[in-house]
Parts: structure tokens; C-alpha cells; sequence
């Protein structure tokens, strides 16, 4: 599934104040691509998840998941979407999970409104062995599973009406490497067998490497873009060009560039240097 | 596998929440299922208490009629048709009696005593003929074992007594009727066959007939046939006792209304039917208990359903995480709603039943420990519809609670702390707060009253807890910093806590309504109990007191006198004499020294002092059946030598034989005034002094006192129509009884003279037998009272005196019937037994006047004890003087009176309403306490990684769980104060209220003290283990996330 966004933006209203969490995020997320959101606390990568999610409506922009425009969808659209076609993962397993079920009834739990209408599913057995959820925990109570479970878990309940989009916040914070690791594969092998489009947010570089792509969010702005562990600096619709943070070190905000064409490069002249030569 | 409910797995998951939750809606459930419970229940109690369990007697319809009227020969037969067709289906066959009052000499020679023929159906069905047979014909009598044996009167004995009726015709020459002896009976006890009428028991006793006592003599039983001929004053009689079986209060009006056709229209017919008042008396306690019961309840209900929604957000709070994960996984908000509402339903409606059950386990203590006996544990559609209302109020208070949460978008519900709320009053608060104050105002000011105005104390104490809350809030952020500033971390984390968690400042609310009300109907009760005690205790007058049969003050006081030592102490003989005029104030005669011992001190308002009603007296002088003699010596001022000139005849001398104005001077007389131990008042003249200036004669006169009698009086008279003043000197020396010289001497032994003019004067002086009297100008009579009995009688007078009273001077009715010169020396409220109108004098002052009690008297003795074996002994001891003790009543079956009623059983209800409140109260403590048990921790686990020792962690949760406790039990009980001022003058105390005591309303202290101690170590009990149960799951791990 597609996600594309033109001028995101999110504003937070809190005691008077205005907020500016996402500053015009342009964005295009190809359908089976996946995707790790990179970037410091507070950059404003899990509100774009969240919009992604329809959770929040963009205060300007579009959010266009598939062929659905969110911020023209009714309440209720969203949560069909969100029953059909969008699987979250939400920061800490737990939070995933309702806490008297066993897996296979939190899959079941989840499944309950797609089947509602008449969508065609996976048994709860298949969903949880596709993340890998060992037979034996299927039916424990979620108190007796582990960390890694648990997530594979929340997972599986994110997956369960077969999503054309996953969103997956912080999928493997608190979890160990091993754990951390058979949670990413669950997400790889989801995205390998339905072809579900990933997008996940994290802090861990360990686990951004693992993303075919990467986007840093900077500031409410797409910060870079990494594709095959290189990171590029992404030209916005403005023309603009967020620094990298070691050039942004070297050039302070205020700085005076030149832009010159050099030998089929482009290359930023500070006004300085530019004068000395 | 199995597929479980998810619902249920919920509901199982949060078992302690789910069992906080299942109580709460239980207590809302028996809440409103007992209301009708108890009021059904009540409503059944008074109906045995009014009419079940009293005597047939009561509850029986009279008919009657005399043939003095316009029908000479009516017979019960006649007056069967009073009663209308539609009452006979409610009262059995009627009773027919034909009753004549004759007399009859008992034995040759003695004078005749009164008698009663009595012929009532099937009466041999209901004796026991001891000998001889039942009369059949005309004449034929049964008497009574005990005459028979006492007047040796046997089978085939004649008697012949007047036929009253035939003499008041006129005929002086009727022939006495005729009456032979056929059998000997003995009555057998059946109150459901003699209802009123006693035939015998009364033998030998004495009984006033004429001026003479005699002994009584039992009824005659005999044939119906004996009052075909004659007995024209006879009086006829249908009793129709109500069967009280077919009684039910379903039935209760339509009995009431068959009895509105009764025909009255026959002139000679009366109508005694005490059922109509009964049936409306039940009726008013009905509309006593409707009111009463459902309001207590409704508080009680409020309370319960507040709680239940203040729980059901509490919970709903800790499902936000499940309604957003609904709502992610595409739920609509609708279904995300119903998930937790059905969790919600499924807990509530668990506690129904449990509920039901509850309420019907108080009804059944209330029917098999409260309630008269046979009063039924009904289960009626009413319980029914309570049980769905409070489903329904249930539900719809907890969806109230719910549906702000569930109506929160997603991104909201996905946040890990809610929402802030508003920090200052919610229109709710102000609504709540503003109704309160209207409320309070509207009380003081008298515009707001009636049975609405008892809601007043739960919505104060609602809107005190709501502005308590707020400034709690307020308080405890300030108090929070200032502590933490200065280093005492263990109240600083307390305050701020409590200024950070709404769930607490809920708790507060709770609490101070709880113990508001818990205080207001505990107050309720000791203060009702209290006024029923003291209606009682004036009631009743002692703690026992033993009614008799006895007609003779007199012999009562000497049977009392008698009892064995530890039996005297307390006792005390005590006379009641209540007039037929019912403008005339009832006598109570007591022993005043005694009654303060052995009675209850209840005299309310005067200075009270029984001191006064006893003044100072001398030895009543007691002449027997002597010969008086003496020496009188005269000197008169004013005298008529029979030689004054014809002149004008002085104003009264109408009387004067042939209207001679010039009749022969008269002698004065001198004599005294005795009276006999029967109250009789007799003259004895003894001397006649010549009308000359002074003279000298011998005294010698008989007392004619066989009984004996006491000298109350010496008196001087003129007998001469011209003689209309006396002034002089008389002295009386050596006057003596048979030779033995009576000490009558001295002015302090006689009490300041009567005489017939004002301003005229009497004084007596001497020593001994010696006795010098002063006169001056007295009128036509002068009498000096023995000043054994103070004249005029002190008294102490409850009530307007009567409408001849002259001031403080009133006339009295005394012993025998005889008006007595009184004087208030005191006024009071109310009086023992004769309540807000009567006057209390000194028995023993009005014995020495002798007399017996007029009709309508009681003479009982008042014990100082309610101990049964005390109340035998001294019955007994009585009887066995000849004072028969007829019934025996306890200050326990006085209270039992009163707590058998409306109001005495409602207000029982505010016992059920102090706990249940408390137990409301406690609960929402630990229900606080579970819902947020998992947030708390975590804070606490965050607070013991920082470095703050586990003790002041504990101490911080103890300070602000206590701290919450105590606020709100001192908030609620001074708002259940302010709400026993201000509405227990609203809570009915009594079915009929009455003017006397004035109900005393004072809060009862001890009650409300009590209460407030009880709430605070309930409270402070679950809130310590609360604390310590969140405190113990502070651990580090909890910092991580956990299911």
C-alpha cells in the first residue's frame, strides 16, 4: 500500500500554546516498501506514524494511504481503515495486548471488526505463526510470555486482518538482540509473504541498518534519507535542502552559500570562502 | 480450544475490581429492594400491631340498646341488622346478650348488694358448670362458684329481687321476681367469646351501693326466656367480633368502608366500633412509613448510586487502553463502548441478585427479631420493580460515568496519562452546591419543610464534600511544596498526591456524604429513642407499675405499707382520680418523697420542688367511739338579750318560722368536725352557749364514731336568724376522750380559720386539753381546721387551671368525690400518667380527708424495679391483702408501645442506613484503592529508584490515605450536626404526636460522637491497609512495562 504526503503538517494546541510537530513533510512510501522513521525525541517521527494511522488529523497537507485521502475521511472511515487495511503496532508490547487474552484471542479480539465485514482472513493460528509466535505460547496467558513474545504478539494482533500498511512504533525497545532480532524478521517476513508496506519508528541505528530505507525527521522536517546504509539529504518541494548535522556544525544557521554547478556537481560555497578565493 | 468470553475473561481478570464493583451495585440493589421490603414489612407490623394482635375486645363491633327506649321488648335478635350485609363477611356471628342490674340480699340480714342478670348466647358453652345444669326456662340462674361457696347458696335456692323497671313505674306493690338456683358455674377464659364482659371474679368485694359498702356479688347466669316478661330497663347487646384471619392490609379499606353503612338511625341503638379508628390509625401509619422509609432509603440510594458512578469512572479509566485498542483494530466508537459497557453490565448485574439477596436476608431479621410475631416475608411485584429500577439506575449511572471516556478520540484514549481535569468546581459541583445552600436557607427560613427537606442533610454534606474537595486540592498543592521546601519529604509527597489525584478528592466526597449520613440517622434514632423513653417514662410514671382492683385508697396504701421491707423500698402507692367533667383537672396522689425515689423523674419545666406539696402538719388526733367531756367558758362581745325592739328583719330571715321578727334569742353552737375512714364528713355538736355576755357549761358529748374517725375541725355557729356576727372568747378546758385528756392546745396545731365575712378574724390559743378561741367578727360560722391536712391543698398543676379558678385557687376533685380547696405552688408541662393537664398532691394529706376513689379512679403502685421477680413478689403481696393486681406494665412494654409503631420501626431503618453508609464508604476507600493500585505503584517504584526510602514512601501513602479519612469523616459529621439542627424537627418522632414532653430534638452527642469514631476507625482502617497493600507493590520492576 502506498503512503504519500505533500505539506504535512501537525500542530499541537497544549495550554495556549502551539506546537509544531511536523513542519511540511513530504513524503512518498512505495507499496511493500520498508521503511524505519529515524530521529532524535521529539523530532515528530511517531506523529507522523500516528497521522499515517489516522490517529491525528493533519493540521494542513494530505496524508494519502492507498487511494484514502485521511484528513477527508469520517471518524468512522478511519476506522474501518484502520480495521481493514492499517496495522499498529504501538509503542510497548503491553499496550498492544488486552491483558486477560491469551495471543490467539488477541488475534481473534483484533480480527472481530474486519470480519464484521465479511473480510476474508487468516485464522488467528496463521497470523501467529507468521510473526513466529512458538506453538506453545499461542494459548498461554500473556503473563507467562516473554518479552519477545510479547511483541511478536502485539505484532501478530497489528497484522492480523492482513493490512496493506504496518506501522510499528519503537517495535523493539526494551527487547535484547536476539529478541530484537526475531521481531524484525517477523516484520520482514510479513513484508516478504503479504507484501504489507512497513513503516516503522525507532531510535536504534542497529535497527535502522536493518531498513531497506531510512528517513530522519529533523525538527518536524524530513531531516536525510538513507537508502543502503548511505544517507542523502533530500531536496524538499520548497528547494530546500536540510543540512546533514556535521555540515550543519561547519555552517551555523544564518550562513551565506553560494550554489555553484562544478563539474556536473553541486557544490555550497560559503560567502567566506568564496571572497578569500 | 475452548473459546472464552471476552467479556468474562475481563470481568475475571480484575476479579478485586470486579468484586468492589459487584458489592457497590449490590448496596444500590438492596438499597431500593428493601425499601418496599421494609415498608411492606412495617405495613404488616402495624396491622398485627394495631389490630391482629390486639384484644377481641378491641377490634370488636357493639351493638346496643335499652328498652328504656322506644322498644320495651328489643333483644339482640333486633340489632343484628345494624350491621350492614357487606361487614358480615368480615366479622364472625354476633354475640347476643340481654343484661338488668337488680339487687339482692346474699344472705338474711345483710343489706342487699347489687347484681347483674346476665343471659348471653351459648354462655354455658363457655363455663364450667361445676354442678347442677345450664338454665332453660325463664327464672333459672347459674351463680358463680365462688358466691355459692362464700353465701352458702345451693342447687333448688330461691331468690327474690326487684324488677328495677317495675318499680320505677310505680308500682310499690310489684312482686319481686323470682329466681331459683339450678347450677354453680366457674367462666372459663375465651376472649374471643366474652370479649368485654366479665361475669365473675368480683365476689366479696366491697363496693359502694347507696352510702353503704357491701360485697360484691357475681353476675347471675341465666336464660334468655327470663327477660320475656318484665325487665323493661333490661339492655340489649350484639357483639360482632372481626375475624381476624380475613384481615390483610389488601382488605383494611373495605372493612373500614363496610362499616360506613352501620344504620344509625334507630334512636334507642348505639354503635361502639373501634375498627374504622384502628383501620385509620393503620392507615396514617402506612402514610408515615411511605414517607419515612423510601426517604431514609433514597439518601441511602443517592449515596450508593454517586458511589457506584464515582467506581464505574474510576474503572472506566483503567479500560482506556482497551477501548483505544478497540477502537485501532477498527472497532467502531459504538463497539469500542460496548466492550467495556458490557464488562461493566455483566459486573453490575452480578450484584443484583446478590443484592436481592441481602435485602431479603434484612427483611427476615427484621420480620424474625423486630417485628410482631406472624408477620410474613412477602415477595411482591413491588420487589421486582425495585430490583429492575435499581438495574436500570444502575446501568444508566455507569454509562453516565463511561461515556465521556468512551466518547474520547483514539489519540486521546492512547495516551498514557489522561487528559487533565478542570482544576476549579464543575457545574455539577455548583448545581449541587447552589440547591444545598437553597435548601439550608429555605430551612432556617421555614420555606422549605416537610418530608423533601430530609434530603437536605445528603445534599449538604454533597455540595460540603464537592468545596471540600476543591479546597482540599488547593490546600494540599501549597501544603505539598512548602513541606517539600522544607525537607519533610513524607508530607510533602501526601499532599501533593492528593492534590494531583481527582480518584482521592472522589473519595473525600464520598466519605463526608457517608458520614453525614451515617451521623444524621444514627442521631435520628437515639434521639427518637430518647423522646419514645421519656413519653413512656411520663406515661408510665415508675419502671413497673401494678394497675389493682382497688377502690379504697386507703386499704391500697396499708397493703403497700405492709409489703415486706425489701419490697417497700420500692413501691409506692399512687391514686388517679379523673372526673367525668371534662373541664375538671385529674387528681394524681402520690407519696412525693416515695414517687421521687421510686418514679421516673419526669417532670418537666417548673422549679419542681415536691418539698412544697408536703407543708409541715401536726398528727391527725384520731377519735374512737368515745365520750367527749370537758368544761366551756364563754364571753360574748355580741349577743341578743331577746329584749331589742321589733325592727327590720335582717336580710336572710326569710327563714324564721311564721315570719316572726321577734323570736327568742338562740344558743350558739359549738362542735367539731370528724371524719370517718370512708371520707364521710359528720358534725358532733358539743356544747351550747347561751347568748349572754359570758357563761360557763359542761361538755359532754359522743364522737358516734364506731370506725373511728379523725377530728378535722371546731367550729362556732349561730343559729339565731338575728345573730349574723360572733365575737367573743370561748374556752375549752380539760377536754378529754373517756377521761383521757386529747392535746388539742395551741394555735400551730389548727390551721388559720375559715369564716363566712372578710376581714373578720378566729385565733386559737392554749396548751393541753386547754383550748382558747378568739373570735371577732367571723359572721354566722367560724371553723378552725386540725391542721393535719393543709387547706388549701398545695399542689403542683400541668395545664390551664379550670375556668372557676380564682388565680392559683382551684377547686379539686378529692377522695370520695369531694371538691377540695387546692393551690398551684407549682406549674409544670406535664405530670406522670395524666400528662399535660392534671394536678399531683400528697396522698397521704387527702388519706387523712378519708374517702374512696370515685369511678373512673385507678389506684396502682409504682415500683422502682422492672424486675419481673420484683413485680410477682409484690403482686402477690398485694393480692394477698385483698388488693388485686389486675395487669402489670413494665416501662419496657410502655417503650414497646411506641417502638411498635410507624416511626418507631422507620427511624429503626437509620441503624441500617449508619452502617450500610459506612460500609459504602469503606468500600469506595479499597475500590480507590484497586483501580489505581498499578498507576500508583509505578509512581511509588519511581520514587524508590530515586533514592526515597521505602519508610517515608509508606508514610507518605498512610499520611494521604488517613489524611483523606479524616477530612471527610470530620466534614460529614459536622454536616450530619448541621442536618439533625436543621430537619430533625421534620422527622416524625411519634404516629400522633402529643403536647406533652415536648419532643427534645438537642443532638444526641454520644450517638453523633460514637459514629464519627466508628467511621474514622473504619475509614482509617482500610485506609491503612490500602496504603499498604499499593506500598508493598512499589518495586522497582513495576517501572517496566506490565500486563
Amino acid at each position: 500500500m502506498r503512503v504519500v504526503t505533500r505539506g504535512l503538517v501537525h500542530i499541537y494546541r497544549a495550554e495556549g500554546h502551539d506546537v509544531a510537530a511536523l513542519s511540511g513533510i513530504d513524503l512518498v512510501v512505495a507499496p511493500g516498501e520498508r521503511l524505519a522513521l529515524l530521529g532524535p525525541s521529539g523530532a515528530g517521527k511517531s506523529t507522523l506514524l500516528t497521522l499515517f494511522g489516522g490517529l491525528l488529523r493533519p493540521s494542513a497537507g494530505r496524508v494519502h494511504v492507498g487511494e484514502h485521502d485521511l484528513a477527508r475521511m469520517t471518524e468512522a472511515d478511519l476506522d474501518l481503515l484502520r480495521g481493514t487495511e492499517i496495522g499498529m503496532v504501538l509503542q510497548g508490547a503491553a499496550r498492544n495486548l488486552l491483558p486477560y487474552l491469551t495471543p490467539r484471542e488477541n488475534v481473534t479480539f483484533a480480527q472481530a471488526a474486519a470480519k464484521g465485514r465479511d473480510r476474508e482472513l487468516p485464522a488467528a493460528a496463521e497470523v501467529l505463526a507468521l510473526v513466529g509466535m512458538p506453538l506453545e505460547s499461542v494459548d498461554a496467558p500473556l503473563s507467562r510470555l516473554t518479552p519477545g513474545e510479547l511483541q511478536l504478539a502485539a505484532v501478530a494482533v497489528a497484522v492480523s486482518c492482513r493490512p496493506g500498511l504496518l506501522l510499528a512504533d519503537e517495535p523493539t525497545s526494551q527487547l535484547d538482540h536476539d529478541a530484537r532480532d526475531v521481531v524484525l524478521g517477523a516484520l520482514a517476513h510479513v513484508n516478504a509473504v503479504w507484501g504489507t508496506t512497513v513503516v516503522l519508528v525507532t531510535h536504534d541505528a542497529e535497527v535502522a541498518a536493518r531498513m531497506p530505507r531510512t528517513i530522519t525527521i529533523r525538527d518536524g522536517r524530513v531531516g536525510a534519507e538513507g537508502r543502503a546504509g548511505e544517507e542523502f539529504a533530500v531536496v524538499s518541494a520548497d528547494g530546500s535542502v536540510p543540512l546533514p548535522p556535521h555540515a550543519l556544525a561547519a555552517l551555523p544557521p544564518g550562513s551565506l552559500l553560494r550554489v555553484h554547478a562544478e563539474d556536473g556537481r553541486w557544490v555550497l560555497l560559503p560567502e567566506e570562502e568564496d571572497a578569500g578565493a | 480450544m475452548s473459546r472464552r468470553s471476552p467479556t468474562w475473561a475481563a470481568v475475571r481478570y480484575r476479579g478485586s475490581q470486579s468484586v468492589a464493583l459487584v458489592l457497590v451495585s449490590a448496596l444500590v440493589t438492596t438499597c431500593a429492594v428493601f425499601a418496599p421490603l421494609f415498608v411492606r414489612t412495617l405495613e404488616q407490623g402495624l396491622l398485627r400491631a394495631a389490630l391482629v394482635e390486639r384484644d377481641v375486645a378491641d377490634t370488636t363491633v357493639v351493638v346496643r340498646a335499652s328498652r328504656t327506649g322506644t322498644d320495651s321488648a328489643v333483644g339482640p335478635a333486633d340489632l343484628v341488622g345494624v350491621l350492614p350485609a357487606e361487614a358480615g363477611r368480615w366479622f364472625g356471628d354476633p354475640v347476643g346478650m340481654l343484661t338488668a342490674d337488680t339487687s339482692l340480699q346474699p344472705q338474711d340480714g345483710r343489706q342487699p348488694s347489687p347484681l347483674r342478670l346476665v343471659a348471653r348466647d351459648a354462655a354455658c358453652d363457655h363455663v364450667e358448670v361445676t354442678s347442677g345444669r345450664c338454665p332453660e326456662e325463664a327464672g333459672e340462674v347459674l351463680v358463680s362458684a365462688a358466691d355459692a361457696e362464700s353465701w352458702g347458696w345451693e342447687e333448688g335456692r330461691r331468690f327474690a329481687v326487684p324488677d328495677p323497671s317495675a318499680t320505677a313505674a310505680g308500682d310499690s306493690a310489684a312482686t319481686p321476681v323470682t329466681l331459683t338456683l339450678v347450677g354453680v358455674y366457674r367462666s372459663r377464659p375465651d376472649p374471643g367469646y366474652w370479649l368485654r364482659t366479665t361475669v365473675d371474679g368480683k365476689s366479696g368485694f366491697p363496693i359502694g351501693q347507696g352510702d353503704s359498702i357491701v360485697p360484691a356479688v357475681d353476675d347471675f347466669l341465666t336464660a334468655s326466656a327470663t327477660f320475656d316478661k318484665g325487665w323493661a330497663e333490661a339492655a340489649a347487646s350484639a357483639e360482632f367480633p372481626l375475624e381476624r384471619e380475613r384481615v390483610s392490609l389488601a382488605t383494611l379499606p373495605e372493612i373500614r368502608d363496610s362499616l360506613s353503612g352501620l344504620d344509625r338511625t334507630r334512636e334507642e341503638v348505639s354503635v361502639s366500633s373501634p375498627v374504622p379508628g384502628l383501620v385509620s390509625a393503620v392507615a396514617a401509619g402506612r402514610t408515615i412509613v411511605r414517607t419515612l422509609v423510601p426517604l431514609l432509603l433514597a439518601q441511602l440510594a443517592l449515596l450508593a448510586v454517586t458511589v457506584l458512578a464515582l467506581v464505574a469512572h474510576a474503572v472506566v479509566e483503567q479500560r482506556r487502553p482497551e477501548v483505544a485498542l478497540a477502537r485501532l483494530r477498527g472497532r467502531s466508537r459504538e463497539a469500542g463502548s460496548r466492550l467495556v459497557m458490557a464488562e461493566l453490565a455483566l459486573t453490575v448485574l452480578l450484584g443484583v441478585p446478590l443484592g436481592v439477596l441481602i435485602a431479603l436476608a434484612g427483611g427476615e431479621v427484621l420480620r424474625r427479631f423486630v417485628m410482631p410475631r406472624g408477620v410474613p416475608l412477602e415477595l411482591r411485584w413491588p420487589l421486582a420493580l425495585a430490583a429492575v429500577v435499581a438495574v436500570v439506575a444502575s446501568l444508566l449511572a455507569v454509562y453516565a460515568a463511561a461515556r465521556p471516556v468512551l466518547r474520547e478520540p483514539v489519540a486521546s484514549l492512547l495516551r498514557r496519562i489522561p487528559p487533565s481535569v478542570a482544576k476549579g468546581l464543575g457545574v455539577v459541583d455548583v448545581v449541587v452546591a447552589v440547591v444545598a445552600a437553597v435548601s439550608v436557607v429555605g430551612l432556617i427560613s421555614g420555606d422549605v419543610d416537610g418530608p423533601s427537606a430530609l434530603l437536605t442533610p445528603v445534599l449538604l454534606a454533597l455540595a460540603v464534600g464537592l468545596v471540600g474537595a476543591w479546597l482540599l486540592r488547593r490546600v494540599a498543592t501549597g501544603a505539598g511544596r512548602r513541606a517539600l521546601a522544607r525537607g519533610h519529604l513524607a508530607t510533602g509527597l501526601a499532599a501533593l498526591s492528593l492534590a494531583r489525584r481527582p480518584a482521592l478528592r472522589h473519595v473525600l466526597v464520598v466519605v463526608t456524604t457517608a458520614t453525614a449520613l451515617a451521623t444524621f440517622a444514627a442521631n435520628a434514632v437515639v434521639v427518637g429513642d430518647r423522646n419514645r423513653a421519656a413519653r413512656a417514662q411520663l406515661e408510665l410514671g415508675a419502671p413497673a407499675v401494678l394497675e389493682t382492683r382497688a377502690t379504697e385508697p386507703a386499704a391500697l396504701a396499708a397493703a403497700v405499707d405492709a409489703l415486706p421491707p425489701e419490697q417497700r423500698g420500692l413501691a409506692t402507692p399512687v391514686v388517679v382520680l379523673r372526673p367525668r367533667d371534662p373541664s375538671a383537672v385529674p387528681t394524681l396522689l402520690l407519696r412525693p418523697d416515695e414517687a421521687r425515689g421510686v418514679g421516673y423523674p419526669v417532670i418537666p419545666g417548673g422549679s419542681a420542688d415536691v418539698a412544697a406539696l408536703v407543708p409541715p402538719v401536726v398528727p391527725s388526733l384520731q377519735l374512737g367511739d368515745g365520750v367527749l367531756t370537758g368544761t366551756l367558758t364563754w364571753e360574748l362581745d355580741q349577743f341578743r338579750s331577746g329584749d331589742e325592739p321589733v325592727g327590720e328583719a335582717p336580710p336572710d330571715a326569710s327563714g324564721i318560722p311564721g315570719g316572726d321578727l321577734s323570736v327568742a334569742p338562740t344558743p350558739l353552737i359549738v362542735g367539731i368536725t370528724v371524719t370517718t375512714p370512708d371520707g364521710t364528713t359528720l358534725d358532733r355538736e358539743l356544747a351550747q352557749v347561751e347568748q349572754s355576755a359570758r357563761g360557763r357549761t359542761t361538755v359532754r358529748a359522743p364522737v358516734l364514731c364506731p370506725g373511728g374517725c379523725r377530728l378535722a375541725g371546731i367550729w362556732l355557729r349561730s343559729t339565731d336568724p338575728w345573730l349574723d356576727n360572733l365575737t367573743g372568747r370561748l374556752e375549752l378546758t380539760g377536754l378529754s376522750l373517756d377521761g383521757k385528756p386529747l392535746d388539742v392546745g395551741g394555735g400551730d396545731r389548727w390551721l388559720p380559720a375559715d369564716v363566712d365575712v372578710d376581714g373578720g378574724t378566729q385565733t386559737l390559743t392554749g396548751s393541753g386539753s386547754d383550748l382558747v378561741i378568739d373570735f371577732d367578727n367571723t359572721g354566722r360560722r367560724v371553723l378552725s381546721r386540725w391542721a393535719d391536712v393543709p387547706s388549701p391543698t398545695p399542689v403542683m398543676l400541668a395545664g390551664r387551671p379550670p375556668a372557676d379558678a380564682s388565680g392559683d385557687d382551684f377547686s379539686l376533685v378529692g377522695l370520695g368525690g369531694r371538691p377540695v380547696a387546692a393551690r398551684a405552688v407549682d406549674h409544670v408541662d406535664a405530670l406522670p400518667v395524666v400528662g399535660s393537664r392534671g394536678a399531683l398532691a400528697d396522698l397521704d394529706a387527702q388519706l387523712r380527708l378519708g374517702g374512696p376513689a370515685p369511678p373512673g379512679s385507678s389506684l396502682a403502685v409504682w415500683l422502682g424495679s422492672p424486675d419481673p421477680g420484683l413485680v410477682a413478689d409484690v403482686s402477690h403481696a398485694l393480692t394477698a391483702q385483698g388488693i388485686p393486681v389486675t395487669t402489670a406494665t413494665t416501662i419496657e412494654e410502655a417503650r414497646g408501645r411506641y417502638e411498635r409503631s410507624a416511626t418507631g420501626w422507620g427511624l429503626l431503618l437509620g441503624v441500617f442506613t449508619g452502617i450500610v453508609a459506612l460500609l459504602v464508604s469503606g468500600l469506595v476507600v479499597a475500590v480507590v484503592a484497586v483501580t489505581s493500585w498499578r498507576g500508583v505503584a509505578r509512581d511509588l517504584a519511581g520514587l524508590l529508584v530515586s533514592g526515597v526510602p521505602r519508610p517515608v514512601i509508606a508514610r507518605a501513602v498512610r499520611g494521604e490515605q488517613l489524611t483523606m479519612a479524616l477530612a471527610g469523616v470530620l466534614l460529614g459529621t459536622a454536616c450530619g450536626v448541621a442536618g439533625a439542627v436543621l430537619a430533625m424537627p421534620l422527622v416524625p418522632i411519634f404516629d400522633r404526636p402529643a403536647v406533652v414532653p415536648v419532643p427534645d430534638l438537642a443532638p444526641a452527642w454520644s450517638a453523633i460522637g460514637l459514629t464519627a469514631v466508628t467511621a474514622l476507625l473504619v475509614l482509617g482502617l482500610v485506609a491503612v491497609l490500602a496504603a499498604r497493600a499499593v506500598v508493598s507493590r512499589a518495586v522497582p520492576e513495576r517501572l517496566r512495562e506490565s500486563l
